[in-house]
This record gives C-alpha cells, sequence and structure tokens, in this order.
C-alpha cells in the first residue's frame, strides 16, 4: 500500500570508527538501495552520517550489521514520522542563502 | 516490413528489422591500465579544464562511483574508467573541436536551497538536490502514472499486468509542484508531465490547472499522442487548461522508425490545428544504424508544420542498464555525430558551427539579470545538450539558420560586457536603463547582416523593442517563422560523467519531498525512480478496489489493420506526409511508405 505520512521512522545519527571516501560511497548505496531506508548519508571524510529507516521492516540490528565494517557508533536517536520527513525536504525550509546572510 | 499492426505496438519487430543491417560502428579505442593512471595523474581537474580531465563515474556492474578520464584519441572525445569489472571505455563526443568549443560556453550557477542534509559527498548516490547542485530546476518532470497505453519493448518502467501502479495524488503533485518553485533564489518555471503515459490520467486537466496554479508559466505533456489522437476534446480540454507544450514522440519518418505513432501523427496534428494549440516539440530518440539516416528529413517535416510544431528535440540514446561493448558501438551516437549527420542531410544548410551548447544561455540571462532583472540560468554542463533556431524564408522557401545573420558569439559576448558594466554601477535608473537600451540596439547593427537574413521577419524591430522597451510581443511572430532545433543527451552507465549531473538542469520531483537530476533519477533507478514509486505505489489488488470499473487492457492502444489501411488511403495522411515540400533539397520525404 502507499505509504502513510503517519508511518514511524527512525533516524539513527552515527560516528564511524573505520571510514574512507571509498567504503562510504559503497555503503551508500547498498544502504539506499534498501527500500527499508528512506535516507542515508555516510560521510567518509568527516567520519559521520546518519540512516533514516523504516524499523518496524529493517530491525536495527540487521541495520548495524550492514554498517559493522564501519565500525558504527550511534551519538543520537530521533523518530520522524514520514510526513514530517518529506516536509523537512522541501526547498523553503532549507534555504542556505538565508545562513549566508 | 514488419509492423506493429492488429496488436499494442512494442516495436520489437520494427527494431529487429531495423537493426538487420549495421551502417556503421564506433571502434573504441584501447587503453592500458598504466596509459589510464598516466593520464589520471595528470588530467585537468576543475571544470571545464583542457583534454585530458579528470571527473567521476560509474560502474555499470558494481555501481561503485570512480575517477573517471575524458581523453582525446583521433579527433573524437572518449570516457574510460577503471572499474572493479575492468577497463570501460566509451565514446564521449564524436568532435573533439566541438567539445572545445562548447566548452568556451560553460557557466555555472549556485543553487542555495537543498532537499537533503548532505553535502553531496557521495554523488550521485545521495541524491536530492544538494549544497553541491550548481543549477537550478529549468525544467520540473513529475511522472503522474506508470500507466502505459503503449508496450515497448525495451521499457522497464511501465506497469505490466499484475505490478503495482504508481499515481501521485493531487495533493502530492501540488506539493512537488511548489517544491521546486521555491528553489532559492530562482525556483521552477516549467514543467514536463510525464509517464508512463499521462494522458491516461482522467484528472489530467485538473492537473495542469494545478500547475498553473502554483505559478507555473510552461507546462508540457511528454507524450506518445496516441489518444490525442482519437480524443479531439481532450485536445481542446487540455489546451485550454493551460497546456503550451506536447512533447511528442517522433522518431522517424516510416512506419519502421516511428512505430509508436507514425500512423496516428497526421489525426495529432489535425486535433491541435483544429485545437488552436499547444505548440507541438518532436522528440526523435536518435540511434545510430536505426534512425540516424533520417533526421534531416525529420527537421524538413518539422518545417513543413510550422504552424503547429515549434521545435525538434534530438534525443541520443543513452543506452542505460548492462549493454555489451558491441551494441554500444552499433547504437551509440553523441551530439556532435547527430549534428554532423544533420549537416549531411540537409545539404549544409544547417551545419555543424550554426550549434550552441546550453549554457551560453547563462551568460545571456546574466546580462537579462543585470538590465531587467529576470531571472532564469540554463547553466547545464556544456556537453548535456546543443540548441539553434532555423528561420524558414517562405517567399524564397530557403531555411537560414540564427547565425547566418547573427554574429551569436560576438552579440553574446558584448551583452556580457555590458553586464559586468552594469553590474558594477549601484542603480540602473530608468533614463540610464533607456540610453543603455538605445545603445545595445545600436551596436547590435554590428552583429547582423540583412543580407542573409530571411525575408519577412523585422530582427531590428524586434531587437529595438525588447532592449529599448521591455515589449517582447515580436517574439510571437519570431516563433512563427522559426523552428527550435535542440539535442539533449541523458546519460547511461557507461558515458557517466558526476560533472554533468552536479550541473543538471531538468530535474525530478519525487513524492518523497526530494529533487533530483534526469541522470541520477533514471539511471540509478534502484535509488531513485524505481526505490521511490514503489513506496507510492498501490498494490494490484489495491488499485482495483479502488478502481473497479478500471481493465488494464483498456489502457493499451489496439493499432487495427483497419485503421492502418484507413490511413494510407486517407487525405490527411497524405497532406502530413506526402503533399510536402523539401527544404533542403534531398527529398527527405521519399522513404515515406504510401
Amino acid at each position: 500500500m502507499t505509504v502513510k505520512p503517519e508511518k514511524r521512522l527512525t533516524k539513527l545519527v552515527l560516528r564511524f570508527g573505520s571510514i574512507d571516501w571509498e567504503k562510504a560511497t559503497a555503503k551508500q548505496y547498498e544502504l539506499e538501495k534498501d527500500e527499508r531506508v528512506w535516507r542515508a548519508f555516510i560521510n567518509g571524510y568527516a567520519k559521520n552520517g546518519f540512516v533514516i529507516f523504516d524499523e518496524e521492516a529493517l530491525p536495527r540490528e540487521e541495520l548495524l550489521e550492514k554498517l559493522s565494517e564501519l565500525k558504527p557508533e550511534i551519538r543520537k536517536e530521533e523518530a520522524v514520522t514520514v510526513g514530517e520527513l518529506i516536509e523537512s525536504s522541501y526547498s523553503w525550509n532549507n534555504i542556505l542563502g538565508r545562513m549566508e546572510s | 516490413m514488419a509492423e506493429s499492426v492488429g496488436e499494442v505496438p512494442s516495436g520489437e519487430k520494427e527494431f529487429a528489422e531495423s537493426t538487420r543491417r549495421i551502417r556503421d560502428i564506433i571502434e573504441f579505442p584501447e587503453i592500458s591500465e598504466e596509459q589510464f593512471e598516466e593520464m589520471l595523474r595528470k588530467a585537468s581537474r576543475t571544470y571545464g579544464g583542457p583534454l585530458p580531465h579528470r571527473t567521476y563515474s560509474l560502474c555499470p556492474e558494481t555501481r561503485r562511483v570512480v575517477p573517471a578520464l575524458v581523453w582525446e584519441k583521433d579527433g573524437k572525445v572518449w570516457i574510460t574508467k577503471r572499474c572493479p569489472e575492468g577497463m570501460i571505455t566509451d565514446v564521449y563526443y564524436e568532435n573533439v573541436e566541438q567539445y572545445y568549443r562548447f566548452q568556451k560556453w560553460k557557466f555555472d550557477f549556485k543553487l542555495k536551497s537543498v532537499n537533503v542534509e548532505n553535502t553531496g559527498v557521495n554523488c550521485p548516490f545521495d541524491c536530492g538536490m544538494c549544497a553541491r547542485h550548481r543549477s537550478h530546476t529549468n525544467l520540473l518532470n513529475i511522472v503522474l502514472t506508470n500507466r502505459c497505453n503503449l508496450s515497448c519493448w525495451y521499457c522497464f518502467f511501465y506497469a505490466k499486468e499484475g505490478q503495482p501502479i504508481y499515481e501521485p495524488t493531487l495533493e502530492q503533485i501540488r506539493m512537488m509542484l511548489r517544491n521546486a518553485k521555491k528553489e532559492y533564489p530562482i525556483g521552477a518555471n516549467a514543467v514536463q508531465f510525464t509517464g508512463g503515459e499521462p494522458t491516461l490520467r482522467e484528472d489530467l486537466v485538473e492537473i495542469i490547472k494545478i500547475a498553473k496554479e502554483e505559478g507555473y508559466d510552461h507546462v508540457q505533456l511528454n507524450t506518445d499522442g496516441i489518444k490525442l489522437a482519437f480524443e479531439p476534446e481532450l485536445v481542446k480540454k487540455i489546451r485550454e487548461a493551460g497546456t503550451n507544450t506536447l512533447y511528442l514522440s517522433y522518431d522517424g519518418m516510416t512506419p519502421q522508425t516511428n512505430w509508436k505513432n507514425h500512423w496516428e501523427i497526421p489525426l495529432i496534428f489535425e486535433n491541435v490545428r483544429k485545437a488552436g494549440g499547444p505548440g507541438i516539440v518532436l522528440v526523435p530518440t536518435t540511434i545510430r544504424n536505426v534512425n540516424d539516416h533520417e533526421l534531416g528529413a525529420i527537421i524538413n517535416f518539422g518545417l513543413n508544420h510550422l504552424d503547429i510544431v515549434r521545435g525538434v528535440n534530438f534525443q541520443p540514446i543513452s543506452q542505460v542498464g548492462r549493454v555489451p561493448k558491441k551494441e554500444r558501438q552499433r547504437f551509440r551516437i553523441t551530439i556532435p555525430g547527430a549534428i554532423k549527420r544533420i549537416e549531411e542531410q540537409t545539404n549544409g544548410v544547417i551545419a555543424m558551427e550554426d550549434w550552441y551548447p546550453i549554457p551560453i544561455a547563462g551568460h545571456i540571462a546574466r546580462f537579462f539579470e543585470a538590465f531587467a532583472g529576470k531571472r532564469y540560468y540554463m547553466t547545464s554542463h556544456f556537453a548535456c545538450g546543443a540548441a539553434t533556431y532555423v528561420f524558414l524564408d517562405r517567399e524564397n522557401k530557403r531555411v537560414v539558420p540564427i547565425p547566418r545573420f547573427i554574429d551569436v558569439d560576438g552579440f553574446v559576448e558584448f551583452l556580457e560586457e555590458k553586464a559586468e558594466e552594469i553590474e558594477g554601477w549601484k542603480t540602473l535608473g530608468r533614463l540610464k536603463k533607456l540610453k543603455l537600451g538605445a545603445e545595445i540596439f545600436m551596436k547590435f547593427r554590428s552583429f547582423y547582416d540583412e543580407k542573409y537574413a530571411p525575408k519577412g521577419l523585422d530582427v531590428l524591430g524586434l531587437i529595438k523593442n525588447a532592449f529599448m522597451h521591455g515589449n517582447y510581443d515580436a517574439l510571437g511572430k519570431f516563433h512563427q517563422n522559426a523552428l527550435f532545433l535542440g539535442m539533449m543527451h541523458f546519460m547511461d552507465e557507461y558515458n557517466y560523467d558526476v560533472e554533468r549531473v552536479e550541473r543538471c538542469v531538468i530535474h525530478y520531483a519525487m513524492p518523497d519531498g526530494r529533487i533530483v537530476p534526469f541522470c541520477t533519477f533514471n539511471v540509478i533507478p534502484e535509488l531513485y525512480r524505481d526505490k521511490v514509486q514503489d513506496q507510492f505505489s498501490y498494490t494490484w489488488e489495491e488499485w482495483k478496489a479502488m478502481h473497479p470499473d478500471w481493465e488494464y487492457q483498456k489502457d493499451k492502444y489496439l493499432r487495427t489493420k483497419e485503421f492502418v489501411e484507413r490511413m494510407k488511403n486517407s487525405e490527411v495522411y497524405r497532406k502530413t506526409y506526402i503533399d510536402i515540400e523539401d527544404y533542403f533539397g534531398t527529398n527527405p520525404g521519399s522513404e515515406v511508405v504510401e
């Protein structure tokens, strides 16, 4: 069924102990390919990132197992709905120019 | 001759027959790993640097992002990368001179609004408009449905029987439109509704009205036109709702090369004429050894229907998916390759040097921002697209490309100098503006050669009105006698260049709040198009429950033998294909089957 806006997702903010750009892009692809992952960003340079995923469909243990070679450490955890994620993505909520002025 | 008659057209038979004969193939050069590494070390790195040039690409099998080399050999430009699956080379541009001529017009724009909280460091795997992107949305695409009335053999996108149906709600469509409209500092102003086949949506008229409500000046439908051939009322309704353009699939002059809608085109044209629009842009997907011998004929065809055809936009084939080298050598064509064929097939009337790359518009836009405060920057990568205008001198039956009577390079360079000058001023009052407009008009004369200009077109009047009075009404007349010619080469895994994708101007809005470039959406569908549409699709059972009267087969178009026979003998068919002028002296309509 088409997704409902009130569907709950989990956001894990992560720190990685073993990572470089090459590993990061490969893992980014692997995670993003999974339909249960809604957003991911693995930064191989800053050694941090986050994953927003559907924990009902993708157990946290399975996700952390996927990330294990990067030695992940959970720094923060948040709950977010699909509706909130969509809203937070809109252009008008993310204007870089305002930060500059 | 193999033909899709008495069945839902899929093109399979026609393609098999077209490709039995091979006219030419491109030999890809060999390069050793040592040579590759050596060149990569010395390669330029900044956008628009000389060849060899270092960029990033995708591996077709393992989907890794890897360093890639854009380099020259034997007058052609190649792209090579070392993937885990081995060294992969493909042709990037078939003419190095054209590459350098276009490179001169590169232009970057900084987008300052994003959809994702990342830096784009894993580009193109972390997509949504991000801080790394260098163009605003020039044309927004919204997929209205994955239902389709045809069953193209190569298409993995349309819903087969029993598969999930993707069809965003009106509210989702409105928010996707708004998302691109609110990009900062410049929002989208043009939207293309696509599919599947967008005309299958019952609420299409309402959707077009929503686009207008959301402030889009330009609305176009990417369509095969089949429904429009048989429903004149629908053409009228979509026009009245505000559709500006039908971006109409048109792959060739014969039922074989244009198996999608050859027989229906005369009816589509007739219905558009009766409705007084929308304007038509013919879109030939251009494939070496398949339809590249008909490009001049397609332009000639457009010129013969200039009352409704506004342009021809060639799309050199994008070979998405895993494609063996032999097939790429056989079917690959690039922008300079297509332009060369057009030069040959129009007897030199439309030549290589008549074309300009898309980002030249960025230089012109800079002037208009300084002069008139109007902003729309078309700043794609210089290798992504090319365009020109040709004028039809009806009196003398002559076709004249714009650069034959306007020194485009000189005039754009002059406008850029002026932009720089104005940007240095603190204010631009009315009097100063009028004075500047007059100066530009006077100077324009030195870039304009009346001797070669088409008769009946008041170019000087148009320029005078635009620069001195800010009046663009004369542009309407300009369009009545001019045919836009464009080239847009979408990428695939084999010629993928991350520098190109980060400058992309043709984007897709997704219902999850992101806007992504065309060549991430379609080339990496497992991360974007297919994944997100799966998340937002209805299962077959849900769809059927929501639409109890709907039947899959009713969506499909069955081209009957009787219809084809009727069309063959019809006046409208003759008028459309047979009784047409040959503007290039090459008898380009001769291959049309009577």
